[in-house]
């Protein structure tokens, strides 16, 4: 059986870790076997931190993207940040 | 595929399939896709083990009725030579934890009579053992849980309150039951004790996910592993389904093991990960897992291997199997005739799998 996603899986390097990331909205933790089902968004979230952008440049492109105010889009992604801490996906020196 | 057609017969025990697996399908399916000349024998111990009726990949040609293993050495290797005359045995492979310390035993005598054996030495078996695991994680600084030895109900008491409840109660071999209260603690003890004698294992309870490692060792050296997360877990805590991982501080863990224990073959690792605290040995078997067969299908073939080291034959290459890989376990019917049943029952053996019982792959009986 093959999956849909096959093809599209890409392995992506935190500074822990190594995810991959199955149709933009699956993350497989390769080193403690868990995996978690992101939105589409928060795929995105983790590929601008992972890929180095800083948070100033998350949040305006959250801004941009969604239509949201600069408090909402701070407030947004430092949650979402810190629920990937909490995964184990990014470590707290994963900077952003 | 194998360089030789000298017959080979190999003997594997651990045929049941059911609720609670046992490893034999696993491994004589692995080592047919790489010998597929090879004869396999089931020793059995119950005439309603699963295996013996398969007609798929797992299936074995014939099938011989064991005494248990607590009937002892002499008792064993008697059958052993019956069932040898008759087949010209090749190589053992036990896959149950109780076998062992009868087959280790008889290491001389089998090699006496030309029968290789797949089995670690009685030494590193011994220094796994789970009475024993304490001063094993010390060496090979691994963390493990607390865990003390009980003779009688009342230590076994006084050691559940040391470790704290809720705990386990464990046989030496087999059986283990999480207990929350005293009261749980004396009818475990009672229930472990009845059947696999004592001292029990008082051991404390460990929480986190769970980890599984097969691996192939020889002179203390890794020489093939594979890990998996458990993803679905049996209600007697067998793995039903797990996914691949590759995480460097089980494989360092696993590497420390077999070189404290200068482990030869095949061994199960068992861990368990609590949040915040680093890997938790909880068990060492002397065998495969039954989900070997899994690792077999995505590369890493270590029954397979060992067969062969064992025979002489040209090993299968192993490659690691990449993470993500998962295994699910699906439960299906085996369809035979009750005269199957009869006949293992009134002859102690089964060595004319007719033609209601055809192999379904292709590869004929020999």
């Amino acid at each position: 059986m093959q999956s849909k996603g096959t093809d599209t899986a890409r392995d992506v390097r935190t500074d822990h870790r190594t995810l991959r990331i199955i149709r933009d909205r699956f993350v497989f933790d390769s080193e403690s076997g868990e995996f978690f089902l992101l939105s589409a968004e928060g795929v995105w979230i983790l590929r601008a931190i992972v890929s180095g952008q800083c948070s100033a440049e998350i949040e305006a492109e959250l801004m941009k993207r969604y239509g949201i105010n600069r408090g909402t889009a701070m407030r947004d992604f430092e949650q979402f940040k810190f629920r990937l801490m909490q995964l184990g996906l990014i470590s707290e020196k994963q900077e952003t | 595929m194998a360089a030789t057609q000298k017959p080979v017969v190999i003997a594997v025990s651990g045929l049941h399939r059911g609720e609670s697996p046992q490893p034999g399908g696993a491994v004589i399916e692995s080592i047919r896709s790489h010998i597929p000349h090879a004869r396999f024998i089931g020793i059995s111990y119950d005439p309603m083990e699963t295996g013996i009726y398969s007609d798929g990949p797992d299936r074995v040609d014939a099938t011989y009725l064991f005494p248990y293993p607590g009937a002892g050495q002499k008792d064993y290797l008697a059958r052993i030579r019956e069932v040898h005359e008759r087949e010209g045995l090749s190589l053992i492979m036990p896959t149950l934890d109780s076998e062992f310390d009868n087959l280790i035993g008889l290491r001389d005598d089998l090699e006496k009579m030309g029968i290789g054996l797949v089995a670690p030495t009685a030494k590193s078996f011994a220094e796994r053992s789970k009475i024993r695991l304490d001063e094993l994680c010390l060496r090979a600084n691994v963390a493990g849980p607390r865990t003390f030895p009980a003779s009688d109900v009342t230590t076994a008491a006084q050691r559940a309150l040391a470790v704290g409840y809720p705990c386990y109660i464990k046989g030496l071999h087999y059986e283990a039951h999480l207990v929350h209260t005293e009261a749980q603690l004396v009818a475990a003890f009672d229930r472990v004790v009845s059947t696999w004698g004592a001292p029990v294992l008082v051991q404390e309870a460990i929480y986190g996910e769970e980890y599984d490692v097969a691996a192939v060792a020889e002179g203390g050296e890794l020489v093939g592993a594979i890990t998996v997360r458990k993803l679905l877990r049996s209600k007697m805590g067998k793995g039903f389904g797990g996914v691949v991982v590759e995480n460097p501080d089980i494989q360092g863990i696993a590497r420390r093991l077999v070189k404290e224990l200068a482990w030869d073959g095949p061994l199960e690792i068992e861990l368990v990960k609590p949040i915040g605290r680093p890997f938790v040995l909880f068990e060492i078997n002397p065998r495969f897992p039954a989900w070997i067969s899994f690792a077999a299908k995505t590369g890493m073939n270590l029954p397979a291997y060992c067969a062969a080291h064992a025979l002489g034959i040209v090993p299968p290459a192993l490659s690691d199997c990449p993470a993500g890989k998962m295994f699910l376990r699906h439960c299906a019917d085996i369809v035979a005739d009750i005269s199957l049943l009869a006949d293992l029952g009134i002859d102690r053996e089964l060595t004319d799998y007719s033609s209601e019982h055809k192999p379904k792959d292709g590869l004929a009986h020999e």
